[in-house]
This record gives structure tokens, C-alpha cells and sequence, in this order.
């Protein structure tokens, strides 16, 4: 006998998606009154002051294996950065011609090859180190983020699929101790992680070891983030009481020796950024809708709805997780101010604040005049950008937004980037 | 995919897609520093990092901070003054209504009483003050 259903989604199937599960927010007693959700956001209140930023550390492309072509110096590219070990630790790429040539000197054939390498900025002494890969790479290539990390001082890198090891003594490369492929490296309190989207693996026994706290190859399942497919846009991390935790799946998993322990859930459209004072997830409002801002706090647990774009972009049709009357949804701790648009916004914590960087600045292309002859013989001048300037609008080019948890507008820092070399932040299409 | 940029777009509503973007600002705070730096930039410029002193933001946003609260507490303490004020006000219009009506004094408006204030606009506002009031103070 068939049993009746109700039309809709069949019972078995479950609801789509994970709905995000946020902490209902313990606001303040004063802001406890106000309806957040229906008022406009409050004015940010401005700096008086622009606070001028003049320290900019040029990294020394001069110590690279392989010169930048002068003729293409925007082929630099940074491609990932963490503070790890009390250093800034970047990767970089960068694309360059490699010429062959005959016993005789004649060069015989080129090609464009791509080169890697890391950076240690220290921000006591403010000097560089860098450190290139010895070999080159051919276009497409194609990095994951943390493929190199600082541990115990050393520097590691899986960018070749092996994971090696630097000898700043020797300045060579040498292969690492442990057997484990390339993948995403997490120094979390002098513990070494690594992982990829199949598996997460931590080094042990000083680096000959290694124990498996994840694989969505294994069968049986040991763990329950086995079976839940692959480990697409993972961030590990420790919680306030040094627990490893993984965030995966639109979810929060506790690691408890032995198996992985659903501890909270949080939307997200990428690789959530880890801070200190909290886990930042963002959905881009396209993919996931709506665009927010979400914050997993280390001490209680609990995902807070930091900010969220209710106007949405018309005719987006993205995926809406737990689709929730308005009444009942969850509302976020700040409003966005009319003069921000979160999809493109990035996050940082510090102290428990929110702070979100906006561009403030003019795009001026720099135009060179190009002299050619045509085939007829007469002279042919074009103009060909070759850069670009980024000119301060009101006095400054970049607004540092604070939001502070006890109070519900944002603060505006006027800043202004006055360096002779370097580049104000920008977002540049 | 890692995040997005750092770097929003101010005064520049509109949709672009995550990731599609050439360059990707970021800032790292250390205990005493902010580092900013970016994936690309154009070609007149050099690759690196900036690095500022979190004691000049952290002053900046110290001080809106003491102003947004100064400006909370003013707003609070208006806000409390005006509800005094009609405490006071209410206050006094009870008591001409009590002197009106009241005839024996006893502070409540008995049955042989209400018929004459009944009329006055007070009467309801008396009335629901009443209904509200915690029991013991109701009239027997």
C-alpha cells in the first residue's frame, strides 16, 4: 500500500540545505528596544581626523631567482597571506619569459613559465624574507590557499604536490619528513594540520608521523565528516579552549580525540576567515542569498548575524538557506549604511569589533603615446594605458569602518595611503 | 576559492560577482599593528604591504566611540526627562480629578461617585490605571 503524502518536498528528502542558526543577540539594555530591522541604518559617525598612512614595505623583487619582466611587472600577483608564528607570511606569483639557447649562445626557443615563491614580513624588525621555489610552473596554474606555512620556524610549502621543507641555512628545499600529499597547511597553537578537500591529516611525532582525523575515502566511515562528502571551502581552527575545530559543510564540527561533533552552522559562499576573536563567515548574496556577515564566537559557541543586505540585486535567483519569515528572522547586531554594498566585502576582527575596509578613491588610467609606422610608411601614434593612479577623493583614499558591539552605528576612519611606491588598497576589476 | 576582497566598494551600489575581481585588498591586525596589503597592482606601483600603527586608528575610533555613547546617554537622559515630566503631569491631573470627584477622600473613585465623573476626559485614563495597577492597590 502507497502511503499519501501532502503535496511538497517528500518527507524523506528532509528540508534543502542546512538552515544557518544564529544566537539570538543579547543586546545591551538600551539597544534592546530599538526594532534594527525596520529603522534605516544609523549615519556612521566620521573621523575629524584623516589618519595618514606613510609605512609601505616594498617586497625586494630584486632577490627573486627569476627578474620580473620589466615589460610586465603587473604579472606579480600576492596569492596568500596569514600571520602565522608572529610573521606575515605571503605567496606570490609571478610570470616570466624562460629563454633556452644553443652550445653557441643563440638563443633557441622561449616560453612564458610561472614562478612562486614565499615572503616572511617580520613586523618587529620590518624586513623581508623571501624565499622562491626552484622550479618554474606552465600556465594554467592553479593554488589553493595556505600551501606553505611557517612551523616551528621552518617554512613548508605544498605547492608541487610534495611537501617540502626550507633550510635557510643550506637555502635549499628538501622534502619534508612526512609522507602526506600537497594540500592546506593550519599551524594551530604549535600543532601542524594539513588538508585538502578529501581528507584532514595532523603531523605528529615532530613531523614523522602522521594521524588521520578525516577522509571522505575511507570505508567504513570512521568519523562522521567521512560521509558527508568533500571538504569543499574547510577552515580549521582552535576554539577558546584550544579544541580543534573545523568549519565545513555550512557547519561547525568539534574534534573531540576520536570524532567530529556538530556544534553550530553558519552559511557560507567561502573559505570562512579565521581571526583571533572569531570565525568570519560571508555569503556573497548571488550563490547564497541573502549577503551577510556572520561571526562564530571561540568563547560561547554561537554564530551572530553581523550584517545583512536585505536589497537584494533583482532577478538573482540564488540558493536561500532556510528560507525564514521575516518576523521570525534573525536579526543582524549592525545595519549596513546606505553607503556601503556588502556581496564584495571582506572582514576582519580585531577585539571583538567588525572592521571593513571601503575604497575611497579615484581611478586615473596613466596613457603612454605609442609611435608606429604603418606598412605605407606614414607614422601611426596610439595611446596604450600602462597604468593606473588611484587618486584621494575629500582627502583620503580608503574608509575604515568599525562596528563595535555595544553600539549600533558604525564608526568612519578616514584614512589616506601616502606612499611613493606603494598602492592604495583598492578594489581594481 | 579564499575570501573575498577587504576592500569594498563605497558609494558604488551594484553586484559583482565574488572572485571575479583582479584585486583583492586585505588587513591582518597584529596586537599593535595594522597590515594592509592587496593581490595585484597596476604596474606603476611595487608589490608590498603597508603597516600603521593601531594606536593612531584605535585613538580615532576611541573617540567616536565616546562621542556615539555621549550622544546615546544624552539621548537616554531626554528620553527620561520627558517621561518624568508626563509622570508629573499625570500625577497632577489625577490629583484635580481625585479633588473633583473624590468627595469622602478615601482615593479612589467609589460607585455613588462615578456617576459625575464619568464625563470627565480623565475618567478613562483613571480607570485603565487602575486595571494595571497591582492588585493590592486596586480599590476594595
Amino acid at each position: 500500500m502507497s502511503e499519501n503524502f501532502l503535496p511538497g518536498r517528500p518527507p524523506w528528502l528532509g528540508q534543502p540545505g542546512t538552515p544557518p542558526q544564529f544566537a539570538p543577540h543579547h543586546f545591551p539594555p538600551d539597544r534592546a528596544a530599538e526594532p534594527i530591522a525596520e529603522t534605516p541604518a544609523p549615519e556612521p559617525l566620521v573621523s575629524s581626523n584623516v589618519v595618514t598612512l606613510k609605512n609601505f614595505y616594498p617586497l625586494p623583487i630584486d632577490e627573486l631567482p627569476v627578474e620580473l619582466p620589466v615589460d610586465k611587472p603587473d604579472s606579480f600577483k600576492f596569492t596568500d597571506h596569514q600571520l602565522v608564528e608572529g610573521k606575515l607570511l605571503v605567496d606570490f606569483r609571478y610570470n616570466a619569459w624562460v629563454y633556452s639557447f644553443d652550445k653557441n649562445g643563440n638563443r633557441q626557443s622561449s616560453a612564458a613559465k610561472v614562478f612562486v615563491g614565499m615572503a616572511m614580513f617580520d613586523p618587529e624588525s620590518k624586513l623581508w624574507t623571501v624565499v622562491a621555489l626552484p622550479e618554474s610552473f606552465t600556465e594554467p596554474v592553479s593554488f589553493s590557499s595556505r600551501q606553505s606555512v611557517l612551523w616551528r620556524g621552518d617554512l613548508y610549502s605544498s605547492h608541487t604536490g610534495k611537501i617540502r621543507k626550507y633550510d635557510f641555512t643550506k637555502k635549499i628545499w628538501e622534502l619534508a619528513g612526512f609522507s602526506v600529499e600537497g594540500g592546506s597547511f593550519y599551524n594551530l597553537n604549535g600543532r601542524l594540520f594539513i588538508a585538502d578537500y578529501n581528507s584532514i591529516q595532523e603531523i605528529t611525532e615532530n613531523g614523522r608521523g602522521t594521524k588521520l582525523l578525516a577522509s571522505i575515502q575511507r570505508q567504513p566511515p570512521v568519523t562522521s565528516l567521512d560521509s558527508q562528502g568533500a571538504l569543499m571551502h574547510l577552515a580549521l581552527f582552535v576554539d577558546a579552549q584550544k579544541n580543534l575545530c573545523a568549519a565545513v559543510h555550512n557547519k561547525i564540527f568539534r574534534w573531540d580525540g576520536n570524532d567530529w561533533h556538530e556544534i553550530s552552522s553558519a552559511a557560507t559562499s567561502f573559505t570562512p576567515e579565521v581571526f583571533e576573536a572569531g570565525v568570519i563567515f560571508l555569503t556573497d548574496g548571488f550563490n547564497v542569498r541573502p549577503a551577510r556577515i556572520s561571526r562564530f564566537e571561540m568563547q560561547s559557541n554561537l554564530v551572530e548575524l553581523w550584517l545583512s543586505q536585505t536589497d537584494q540585486v533583482p532577478g538573482r535567483r540564488g540558493y536561500e538557506p532556510g528560507r525564514v519569515d521575516a518576523n521570525t528572522a534573525p536579526k543582524p547586531l549592525w545595519k549596513l549604511p546606505s553607503e556601503l554594498s556588502l556581496p564584495n566585502f571582506s572582514a576582519a576582527v580585531w577585539q571583538s569589533d567588525l572592521y571593513l575596509m571601503a575604497d575611497h578613491s579615484e581611478k586615473q588610467d596613466i596613457v603612454a603615446e605609442e609611435r608606429g609606422t604603418r606598412p605605407d610608411g606614414t607614422l601611426e601614434i596610439s595611446h596604450v594605458v600602462t597604468g593606473a593612479k588611484f587618486i584621494s577623493k575629500d582627502g583620503y583614499n580608503t574608509s575604515l569602518f568599525c562596528f563595535s558591539q555595544d553600539l549600533p552605528a558604525a564608526h568612519k576612519v578616514r584614512l589616506n595611503f601616502e606612499g611613493g611606491d606603494g598602492c592604495p588598497p583598492h578594489v581594481w576589476h | 576559492m579564499v575570501a573575498p576582497p577587504m576592500c569594498g566598494i563605497e558609494s558604488k551600489p551594484g553586484f559583482t560577482i565574488p572572485g571575479t575581481v583582479a584585486n583583492r585588498p586585505w588587513m591582518q591586525f597584529t596586537t599593535n599593528l595594522l597590515l594592509c596589503g592587496q593581490d595585484a597592482v597596476p604596474p606603476n606601483y611595487k608589490p608590498g604591504i603597508w603597516v600603521a600603527a593601531l594606536d593612531s586608528i584605535a585613538s580615532e575610533v576611541n573617540v567616536l566611540k565616546q562621542i556615539q555613547a555621549h550622544i546615546r546617554q544624552q539621548e537616554k537622559a531626554k528620553v527620561e526627562q520627558i517621561e518624568k515630566e508626563s509622570q508629573t503631569r499625570d500625577q497632577q491631573a489625577r490629583q484635580a480629578f481625585l479633588k473633583k470627584y473624590d468627595r469622602n477622600h478615601n482615593g479612589h473613585i467609589d460607585a455613588d461617585e462615578e456617576d459625575d465623573a464619568r464625563d470627565d476626559p480623565y475618567y478613562i485614563k483613571y480607570r485603565l490605571a487602575e486595571i494595571h495597577a497591582p492588585k493590592e492597590a486596586r480599590p476594595k
